[in-house]
């Protein structure tokens, strides 16, 4: 009952958004969709006090200097800031249309900005006013409340035209197709072009044969001097290259102008709009919308329809990646991103949404469990940050294999086909997943403790009252991170032999029960490793590890810092405001070491996370905490930010 | 596999937190004759932290990073240059890779004997670079009594600074430059504003921060005149 309301609500979203929003004229077919809501953002952050910032400013100046004077306000530009403004990606057959729908509140501003020389090119026509660029066919078209730009990628068509010309080589099968598929010939007219292909192939045969001629003949005359270059076979030859040069050019000149019309129909298509064909008919794009709350919001749909639409026509019905089965990687599995400007911090959640196989095989590998005892080891109030990884290695090594199966089960490839299931067969045989799981469970954190100031010797001149220098040793400090890193394991006994192998190596020191490994004499710091309670340790600080292995270290870890760590695959956290508060201010550039205090004073925490794998769906995070006090929200702050590091 | 986990983490930490510069130091005395001894110091001792750090790597932002055999065969090198120019003897060169000090040093016959030993390497650098650095660096005048030290700066340089990224850059942040000339004759003036003369007035000293020279806001252009 609840997710029925949930869709009436999407829906009615979805329809109240059709009336006055440009994404009705967004196809149905569109494989990607990112939206920019022009009314969220204008909320957090005025079109007012945007001019009013640094870089408002800026860029109002430099709109006023393009514009001669024309322009001298955002609102001038004509955009409908309030407005959602939405790019769009469409794929058919190798072709990827890439298109910007911008919203206007008049034309006027537009106009301003284009040059001159590209209005003596502009059309009008049915409303609809527009310039297309001869060359890519870029098509730039407008009304008075819509702005599209429109252009498109054709991986159908290399351009190896030089190549083709010399050696009478068909670099671009795709653009034969192409034009055939634009200009619908008639049967008798395909009949022929088929025929000038056949006669062209024999007439290339029948070339490679007199060039072998004119060969033999230069060889056999070596008694009197001929000079190629200037023979009749040479200059019959860059005839028929020039002839060949002329055909291709005129061809592609065709297949461009066809292009160019296709892409100009298909943006009246887009301008005009079709709200029965338009995007919010595709229901896995309303569903991905959500709430609408999001300042952006990005959707990318099944990848495995965008693999083979992606596809050169030439290549259709093939499967791109050779000996993988595509369709098992990446069909059903989708994208959604939304970005969130809060409070007081900034939000970007991302959403992976993957089929039954691939989430049944992933889910094992990222279902790791985190050694609880790793929390009593370190203190939030000091470290500078922390990287963790939950993952499962006996999940991993069960999995591997069958995902090899599974992406090798339907390959192009007959012999990868048949020898992939056999080597990861003994792959599982050979390997021994609970064993390997005992060495590493999978679960590892790395902290970085500490910032630790060292003191480290230099050497430098005085020179006396004559100047003759004596070298002298200096002292200086040197700021460190400490660190420590600990993953679980049960081998207690093969770390204990591995470290015996290395004292008697004198690679290693044993004392007070720590491990020590000496990284370089010139380096200030040593590694110290133990092991305790099913678990490696292994740190720069001697007594951090000391307190550890005599149980005597005084941990703080907040709910949320474990929660963290323990509910995500993987997650870094960044203690900003501890790094850019303990950090030397002549360790940053020239430029910023004045603005030391701004930044100590605007830099809050950083996470990413990575989550488990939920029934089908993978999430994604990152989070950018912003500081509340002088500035409204976490728009604000960046421009805030900006306006302080701008001199 | 424990060592290189933990060296990695640290290289990380180093590479940013650890400060980079460096000095050269240029000396000559010179005899009454224009004969002398010179010696070229380039000391890192102020960066071995983050320098012993990346030379545990094979390579840093794509560049490969020279071990400790590559810098022993670059001196080695520069000891056969020596060795080739004429009027140059008496060559000497000191490595020490724990703190990270070089140094060169030979006697000459006259000054211009040290301007052949870089000549070489200056017109290669010029048609390479499109550059227009000077081929003579140092002149002794015998019957006017004058010694030169000649710089001519390149825009070049500066371009080629912006070029680096910013991390990069920040190397040359506290690198300074300088040179020491010591004479038996006294020292009549220098053309340097920047150049000091000693109490003895037999030593003129010249120090110069690397981004002064790189941006061309100082010279080591300097005219000494001694006394006959």
């Amino acid at each position: 009952m609840r997710k029925l309301l949930s869709l009436i609500a999407i829906m009615c979203f979805a329809f109240g958004m059709q009336g006055q929003d440009l994404i009705s004229k967004i196809p149905s077919t569109a494989k990607a969709v990112v939206t920019l809501k022009g009314k969220n953002i204008t909320n957090l952050l005025s079109v007012k006090e945007f001019e009013d910032s640094k870089i408002g400013k800026l860029l109002v100046r430099e709109l006023t200097n393009d514009t001669k004077g024309k322009i001298t306000d955002l609102k001038g530009l004509g955009l409908a800031l309030d407005k959602n403004f939405y790019y769009f990606m469409e794929t058919e057959k190798g072709v990827f249309t890439n298109s910007f729908l911008i919203p206007l509140t008049t034309s006027d501003g537009f106009m301003s900005v284009i040059p001159e020389h590209k209005k003596e090119k502009m059309i009008t026509e049915a409303g609809l006013s527009y310039v297309q660029d001869e060359y890519d066919g870029t098509v730039v078209m407008w009304n008075n409340n819509t702005l599209l730009v429109t252009f498109n990628i054709d991986t159908n068509y290399d351009d190896y035209g030089y190549y083709d010309d010399i050696y009478g080589y068909d670099s671009n099968p795709g653009l034969t197709v192409q034009e055939a598929e634009v200009e619908v010939a008639p049967a008798a007219e395909a009949a022929d072009a088929a025929e000038e292909v056949v006669v062209e192939e024999v007439e290339m045969a029948v070339e490679a044969t007199e060039v072998e001629e004119v060969e033999e003949t230069v060889i056999e005359s070596t008694d009197t001097y001929t000079d190629y270059y200037n023979s009749d076979a040479y200059k019959k030859e860059q005839a028929k290259r020039e002839q060949r040069r002329k055909e291709r050019e005129a061809k592609r000149a065709e297949a461009k102008k066809s292009q160019n019309k296709e892409a100009l129909a298909r943006a009246k298509r887009i301008m005009n709009g079709n709200a029965t064909r338009s995007i919010l008919k595709n229901t896995a794009y309303v569903q991905s919308l959500g709430k609408g709350t999001d300042e952006a919001h990005a959707w990318v749909s099944d990848f495995g329809s965008i693999y083979k639409s992606a596809l050169p026509a030439y290549m259709f019905g093939a499967n791109p990646m050779g000996m993988y089965d595509v369709e098992k990687l990446y069909g059903g599995m989708s994208l959604t991103s939304r970005l969130n400007f809060e409070k007081d911090k900034a939000t970007l959640k991302t959403s992976y949404q993957m089929n039954n196989e691939m989430s049944a095989i992933y889910a094992p590998m990222y279902n790791g469990t985190m050694n609880k005892n790793f929390f009593k080891y370190f203190n939030e109030d000091q470290m500078l940050g922390y990287f963790s990884v939950n993952m499962s290695t006996e999940g991993l090594l069960t999995a591997y294999p069958e995902l090899m199966d599974m992406m090798f089960e339907n390959s192009s490839d007959e012999e990868v086909a048949m020898i992939a299931p056999l080597a990861t067969r003994l792959f599982s045989i050979l390997i021994d997943e609970k064993g390997a799981a005992n060495l590493l469970r999978g679960d590892m954190l790395l902290v970085l403790t500490d910032l630790v100031e060292r003191e480290v010797t230099y050497t430098t001149y005085e020179y006396d009252e004559n100047y003759n220098s004596t070298p002298v040793t200096k002292t200086k400090q040197e700021s460190l991170p400490d660190f420590l890193f600990m993953f679980t394991s049960k081998e207690k006994d093969m770390f204990s032999r591995l470290m015996r192998v290395a004292v008697k190596q004198k690679e290693v020191t044993f004392e007070n029960g720590l491990y020590q490994f000496k990284i370089s004499e010139r380096t200030p710091f040593d590694i110290f490793v133990m092991f305790k309670d099913d678990a490696v340790f292994m740190g720069s600080s001697k007594t951090h590890l000391m307190a550890i292995d005599r149980g005597t270290y005084e941990a703080k870890v907040s709910s949320n810092h474990k929660k963290i760590i323990s509910k995500n695959t993987t997650s870094i956290y960044v203690n900003g405001k501890q790094i850019v508060s303990q950090v030397p201010s002549e360790l940053y550039p020239r430029d910023l070491r004045n603005k030391v205090d701004f930044i100590a004073n605007n830099t809050e925490d950083v996470l990413f996370t990575a989550g488990k794998v939920k029934g089908n769906t993978m999430q994604g995070e990152m989070i950018l905490n912003t500081p509340e006090e002088g500035h409204k929200n976490s728009l604000v702050y960046f421009i805030n930010l900006l306006n302080g590091m701008i001199d | 596999m424990l060592r290189k986990i933990s060296t990695y983490i640290l290289i990380c930490f180093s590479f940013i937190l650890c400060t980079s510069c460096f000095e050269i130091l240029e000396e000559i005395t010179l005899n009454e004759d224009g004969s002398g001894h010179m010696s070229v110091t380039f000391n890192l001792s102020k960066s071995k932290s983050k320098l012993a750090s990346i030379m545990l790597l094979d390579s840093v932002n794509g560049r490969k990073v020279p071990s400790e055999d590559d810098i022993e065969q670059a001196l080695q090198d520069a000891i056969k240059q020596l060795k080739k120019t004429d009027g140059i003897s008496n060559i000497k060169k000191t490595s020490d890779f724990k703190n990270y000090i070089f140094t060169i040093s030979c006697d000459f016959k006259k000054v211009n004997n040290i301007d052949a030993i870089f000549k070489d390497a200056i017109i290669q650098q010029n048609k390479r670079e499109k550059t227009a650095f000077n081929t003579t660096n140092f002149t002794f005048n015998t019957s006017s009594n004058i010694f030169q030290r000649h710089y001519t700066y390149d825009d070049a340089v500066k371009k080629s600074f912006y070029r680096l990224k910013n991390e990069d850059q920040k190397v040359f942040d506290d690198a300074s430059y300088t040179a020491i000339y010591r004479f038996k004759d006294f020292v009549k003036g220098v053309s340097n504003k920047n150049a000091k003369i000693s109490p003895n007035k037999k030593a003129v000293m010249l120090r110069i921060s690397a981004m002064d020279l790189i941006l061309g806001e100082n010279t080591l252009e300097n005219k000494i005149e001694l006394t006959k």
